[in-house]
C-alpha cells in the first residue's frame, strides 16, 4: 500500500500542489488526470522520492519514505518517463538490463541479455533491437524498450508519466494495451500520469483529476462518464 | 530602497551567490572524492570515461605541445641573441615547457575538449530524464555519472601531461637542431641535465590538480543544470570558464607552494 497524506508542493512561492491526499491499494491501477501544468508529473515524481514535498509525507506499507527506505522502494518499483529516459550511450538491451548489470544483485553479462531479451520480447521488441542504442529506434519503439526496463525484475509498483505523449494514436493505443497486460501480469500497483482520456480508459481502474494543483474529482472509471464535473466532461468530450 | 545604497545591494547580492556557489562545488567535490572507492562497482564506465577524457584528447594536447615547444625554442633563440645569450634556449624550453606551458596547455586543452562534453553529456541527461531513471534503478548518480569521470581526471591528466611535456620538449628540440644550429646530442643532454625532479614532480601534481578541477566543475555543472536547450547551453560555458579561470589560479598557487623563495 502507497498512501500519500495531504502532500503539498511550491515552486519559487508558487503553489504547484495543495493538500493532496491519495491511496494506492495493492495490485490497483490509478490516472492521474489533468490539463498540462497541473502538477501530475510533480506528483508522481513526489511518489517516487525523487522530490521532496513542502508538506505532508508518503507512506510506504505504513513506514514513511526516507533517504534511507528509498533505495529499498526504488528496488520494488519500476518507472515509464515521459520521454522513456533511456541511456543513450548503451544498448538497448544494457539499457534494459542495467538493474541487472550495475546493480546489488548482478548478474553475468550473458545472464542479464538473456533476460533483457526476454523483456524486450514481452513488449513486442525484435530480438535485433537489442544491440541498438536508443538513438537508432523511433520514439514508439523507445517507449517500448522503456516498458521492458520497467517490468524487469518484476516490480510491485509501476508509474508511467505521459506513456504515450508524441506518439501517434495507433501506437499510443498500442502501447496503452501492453501497459494494461504486463501490469496485470504482474499483479502490480500503477499509477499512470497522463492527459489522454481513451489511455485513462484503457489503463486505469480509477482516476483522480488535478486542477490547480488540488484534487478536483476523484472515483473509478466506471463512473466518469456519469460523473457532474465541467473540466471532466470536456475531457470526455475531446 | 535609496539609491545610495543600490549599488552596495547588488555587490552584496553578487557576493552571496559567488559564495554560495563556491560551497556548492566544494561541498559537490568531496561528495565525489569520498565515492571514489566506490568506482570499482563501475569499471566499464570507468574505462569510458578514461577513454574520453584520456586516450582521445591525446591528439590535441600533443599537437599543441609540439607547436608551443617550437613556437618557444625561436622565441627563447630571437629573445636570447639581443642579450647574446642564445646558448640558454635548452634550458629555458625545458624549463618553461615541463613548469608551466606542458601542464598549463595541457589543462586548458582538457577543459575546452573535456569539460564541456562532460558538461553537456551530463547536462542533457538531466534533462532526458536520465538522471532521475538512473535513481528509480537503485543507481546513485554520483557515484555512476561523477565519480567515474573525476577518477578519470585524476588519472590520465598528469599522464596527458607526461606526453604534452615529452612532445613540448620535441618540439623545440626540432626546431633547434633543424633551424638555430643546435647539435642534437648536447641539446638533449642540457635540457635533461637542467631539469629537476622537483620540475617533473610540479608538472604531473598540476596535471592532477588541472584534471579534478576541470572534470569536476564539468559534473558539477551538468548535474545543476536549468531546463531544456538554454540549461544545457549555460551549463557548458559555466563550466569551461570556471575550470578554464580556476586551473589558471591553480597553477599560480601550486607554483608558489613549490618555488616560492
Amino acid at each position: 500500500m502507497i498512501r500519500l497524506e495531504h502532500i503539498a508542493k511550491s515552486f519559487g512561492g508558487t503553489p504547484v500542489l495543495e493538500d493532496i491526499s491519495l491511496d494506492l491499494a495493492p495490485g490497483t491501477s490509478l490516472a492521474v488526470l489533468g490539463r498540462s501544468g497541473t502538477g501530475k508529473s510533480v506528483l508522481a515524481q513526489i511518489t517516487l522520492g525523487l522530490l521532496a514535498p513542502d508538506a505532508g509525507r508518503v507512506l510506504v506499507e505504513g513506514a514513511p519514505l526516507t533517504r534511507r527506505t528509498h533505495r529499498a522502494f526504488m528496488a520494488r518499483t519500476g518507472v515509464l518517463f515521459q520521454g522513456a529516459a533511456l541511456f543513450d550511450s548503451l544498448t538497448i538491451w544494457e539499457n534494459v538490463a542495467f538493474r541487472l548489470l550495475n546493480g546489488p544483485n548482478r548478474r553475468s553479462r550473458s545472464t542479464a541479455r538473456e533476460a533483457a531479451l526476454e523483456a524486450l520480447a514481452r513488449v513486442d521488441l525484435a530480438p535485433r533491437v537489442a544491440d541498438l542504442h536508443p538513438a537508432d529506434l523511433s520514439g514508439g519503439m523507445q517507449k517500448r524498450a522503456g516498458l521492458a526496463r520497467a517490468i524487469m525484475g518484476a516490480p510491485e509498483f509501476l508509474v508511467f508519466d505521459e506513456p504515450n505523449s508524441g506518439l501517434d494514436p495507433v501506437t499510443a493505443r498500442e502501447i496503452d494495451a501492453l501497459i494494461r497486460t504486463l501490469v496485470s501480469d504482474l499483479g502490480a500497483t500503477a499509477m499512470t500520469i497522463t492527459h489522454d482520456m481513451a489511455g485513462v480508459r484503457a489503463i486505469a481502474d480509477t482516476v483522480m483529476l488535478l486542477d490547480e494543483g488540488r484534487v478536483r474529482w476523484q472515483g473509478p472509471v466506471a463512473k466518469i462518464d456519469t460523473a457532474e464535473d465541467g473540466l471532466l466532461s470536456r475531457f470526455l468530450a475531446r | 530602497m535609496t539609491p545610495v545604497l543600490a549599488p552596495l545591494a547588488f555587490i552584496g547580492r553578487g557576493t552571496r551567490r559567488m559564495v554560495a556557489r563556491v560551497g556548492n562545488v566544494t561541498l559537490f567535490s568531496l561528495a565525489v572524492l569520498i565515492r571514489l572507492p566506490a568506482t570499482a562497482r563501475f569499471p566499464r564506465e570507468v574505462a569510458r570515461a578514461a577513454l574520453q577524457v584520456g586516450w582521445l584528447s591525446l591528439p590535441v594536447v600533443g599537437l599543441t605541445a609540439v607547436f608551443t615547444g617550437a613556437a618557444l625554442a625561436l622565441q627563447i633563440h630571437a629573445g636570447g641573441t639581443r642579450l647574446s645569450a642564445e646558448a640558454v634556449v635548452p634550458q629555458i624550453v625545458a624549463i618553461g615547457i615541463v613548469r608551466e606551458l606542458g601542464p598549463v596547455l595541457v589543462g586548458l586543452m582538457v577543459a575546452a575538449r573535456v569539460t564541456s562534453s562532460i558538461a553537456a553529456e551530463i547536462a542533457t541527461m538531466k534533462v532526458t530524464e536520465q538522471i532521475s531513471a538512473l535513481v528509480t534503478l537503485s543507481t546513485d548518480p554520483m557515484t555512476y555519472l561523477a565519480a567515474p569521470r573525476v577518477l578519470a581526471g585524476l588519472v590520465t591528466l598528469p599522464l596527458l601531461v607526461a606526453v604534452g611535456d615529452v612532445l613540448g620538449l620535441f618540439g623545440g628540440f626540432a626546431v633547434a637542431t633543424a633551424q638555430l644550429g643546435f647539435a642534437p646530442e648536447a641539446y638533449v643532454r642540457t635540457s635533461w641535465n637542467f631539469l629537476t625532479t622537483a620540475d617533473m614532480a610540479l608538472s604531473l601534481t598540476k596535471g592532477a590538480v588541472f584534471g579534478l578541477i576541470a572534470v569536476t566543475l564539468a559534473c558539477h555543472a551538468g548535474m545543476n543544470a536549468g531546463r531544456g536547450a538554454r540549461g544545457v547551453g549555460q551549463a557548458v560555458t559555466s563550466a569551461v570558464q570556471s575550470a578554464a579561470i580556476l586551473i589558471l589560479a591553480a597553477n599560480v598557487a601550486l607554483t608558489a607552494l613549490f618555488f616560492a623563495p
